[in-house]
């Protein structure tokens, strides 16, 4: 009882379409990273819980293929998580944590003022005459460096605050092992008991817009995390290889700027750079094969790991994505500029599918 | 003896312990006998007879059961269609628009199906359905289904195998009616 009616595949104006749905999307974008710490900790716990039941999906379904029991394969999956993750933090967390802290030692022991002057010296002796303009400049610079280092703490201190809501969440992560269970065992019952509750008019509706949302959002997550999972092991395995210090935390940078398109590559190169050129003496090679390092893994990351992933990737104008970095940064500071594009595209394909289906089933 | 009748004759007779316990939830009792008659219903249809246990169990927990009064539109024509239906109870029209005066395409009742087409293609619906009584349907859609041809291939196989055997049946219908209406202008002309 179906037929094919091409002109519901077409759009009147994609170019407004797009700037509409992008404007809806960064509204609804700057509402939740306003709400979620306002309203409750215990939306943040369901919303990681949600995440991380999504990234389990995959090696889930994988199992029950093979027609083992859908408890028995949660129970194998929560053990191997558990013993993953701790593993990882029992490595990692430590040699993070010594990398951070004497990073910082290093930071608060540069004298910013005595190595402008040693550059500018070094460039007098061979050319004098840029000498006056440079004392000018960097003068100006050196403001503006305050500034920066003024906005980079304050965006910081927010973070903190975050940080501490988050700590508090902490104390609620009892529930989530329960919570994530939950959701992997009763996922498709819930999503049965919901639908069933919906008029017969918006049914075929509701069920069509869930099943759309739970795959495109679950492709996202998984891609996401598969794609910075693997830019921050290489890049790990990259600098320690070439013997940048802190590789571990630059390694972690690297995979949190993974979900920044088109700026994210961009800016771990600029703090690798910025860390070589603060900790190392010979400073040629090591940004020479930084530079190497970072532009093989972003070119095998675009065509050999996220066509496998067949991510459901969407194109967001880069406008766009300094928007959403923006008011991330504003509302919620650097951790709101690092969630702001996954919330961001979540959101977005949330507002496209919703406006397409109540378009589709003539609700609007 | 039908499956049906044979339940209705353990019913009628001497409440024995277990069926005096089984009064206490009564919940349960009601949802037992409502399983075996959509079960009985599904097996008489070409899609979902001879079916084992375990099968069935996998492909009962895609259905959706909806209840519509009489008169009201179960889908519509130009809309996305995502499943197809069978009847449980009460009967359906098949028209090609929802107006008062549009053709009735086919008359439908209990044990039968309909909207199959939108199971294997995305595309809108060609005619409209319509409640004529108060009805209780079984829903079973498009995405569930090509989950459970991902996740249990042999099952979505023999689903999706029996589903164009039951499309190839009707195409051929469609065009022997063709012909013979075919038949019937040349010897008019």
């Amino acid at each position: 009882m179906s037929a094919v009616n091409p002109a519901v595949a077409a759009t009147p104006n994609p170019i407004l379409r797009r700037v509409i749905g992008a404007a809806i999307s960064l509204l609804v974008f700057a509402a939740v990273i306003w709400l979620v710490p306002v309203v409750s900790d215990i939306v943040t716990v369901i919303i990681v819980s949600l995440v991380i039941s999504y990234a389990l999906r995959p090696p889930m379904t994988y199992l029950e293929r093979r027609g083992i029991n859908r408890i028995v394969t949660i129970l194998i999956i929560f053990i191997a998580f558990t013993a993953l993750m701790g593993l990882a933090f029992a490595y990692m967390v430590p040699i993070l944590i010594e990398q951070l802290s004497d990073f910082g030692r290093t930071l608060n022991q540069l004298d910013l003022s005595e190595f402008r002057q040693q550059t500018i010296d070094w460039i007098g002796q061979y050319v004098p005459q840029v000498v006056p303009i440079l004392e000018q400049e960097t003068g100006e610079a050196t403001v503006f460096a305050d500034h920066a280092k003024d906005i980079v703490a304050g965006l910081l201190e927010q973070s903190a605050s975050m940080l501490a809501k988050v700590v508090n969440v902490f104390s609620l992560l009892s529930i989530m092992p329960i919570l994530i269970f939950f959701m992997l065992k009763d996922g498709r019952a819930f999503t049965h008991a919901v639908v069933a509750r919906v008029p017969n008019r918006f049914f075929e509706m509701t069920l069509s817009l869930m099943h759309k949302i739970n795959a495109t959002i679950g492709g996202y997550i998984v891609s996401v995390l598969i794609s910075s999972l693997f830019i921050g092991v290489l890049t790990w395995i990259g600098l320690y290889l070439i013997d940048v210090k802190y590789s571990l935390a630059l390694a972690v940078v690297s995979a949190l700027f993974n979900v920044i398109p088109f700026f994210g590559p961009l800016l771990t190169m600029i703090v690798v750079f910025a860390v070589i050129l603060l900790t190392e003496t010979a400073l040629m090679w090591p940004l020479i094969w930084a530079a190497v390092l970072m532009f093989v893994l972003q070119q095998v990351e675009s065509i050999v790991v996220k066509p496998m992933l067949l991510s459901q990737s969407m194109s967001i104008h880069p406008a766009v994505v300094i928007l959403a970095v923006l008011i991330g940064g504003r509302l919620a500071g650097a951790i709101g500029m690092f969630i702001a594009i996954p919330v961001y595209s979540i959101l977005h394909m949330f507002v496209v599918d919703l406006y397409d289906h109540l378009k589709n089933y003539r609700i609007i | 003896m039908s499956n049906n009748d044979q339940w209705m004759a353990a019913d009628s007779k001497q409440p024995k312990p277990r069926t005096r316990l089984l009064e206490w939830f009564p919940v349960r009792r009601k949802r037992g006998s409502r399983e075996q008659q959509i079960h009985e219903i599904f097996t008489n249809t070409p899609l979902f007879e001879n079916m084992n246990r375990q099968d069935w169990n996998l492909l009962s927990n895609l259905f959706h059961e909806r209840k519509y009064v009489k008169g009201e539109i179960i889908f519509e024509k130009g809309m996305p269609g995502l499943g197809m239906y069978v009847i449980l109870e009460g009967d359906v029209k098949i028209v090609e628009n929802s107006d008062e005066g549009g053709s009735v395409l086919a008359q439908l009742t209990t044990g039968d199906f309909f909207g199959e087409m939108a199971v294997i293609q995305k595309g809108t619906r060609n005619a409209t359905a319509i409640a004529v009584s108060p009805c209780e349907l079984i829903g079973i859609f498009r995405p569930q289904l090509r989950e459970l041809l991902k996740d249990r291939p042999r099952l979505g196989k023999l689903i999706y195998e029996r589903l164009a055997r039951v499309m190839a049946d009707r195409l051929r219908m469609a065009d022997d009616l063709l012909y013979d209406s075919a038949d019937s202008v040349d010897e008019a002309d």
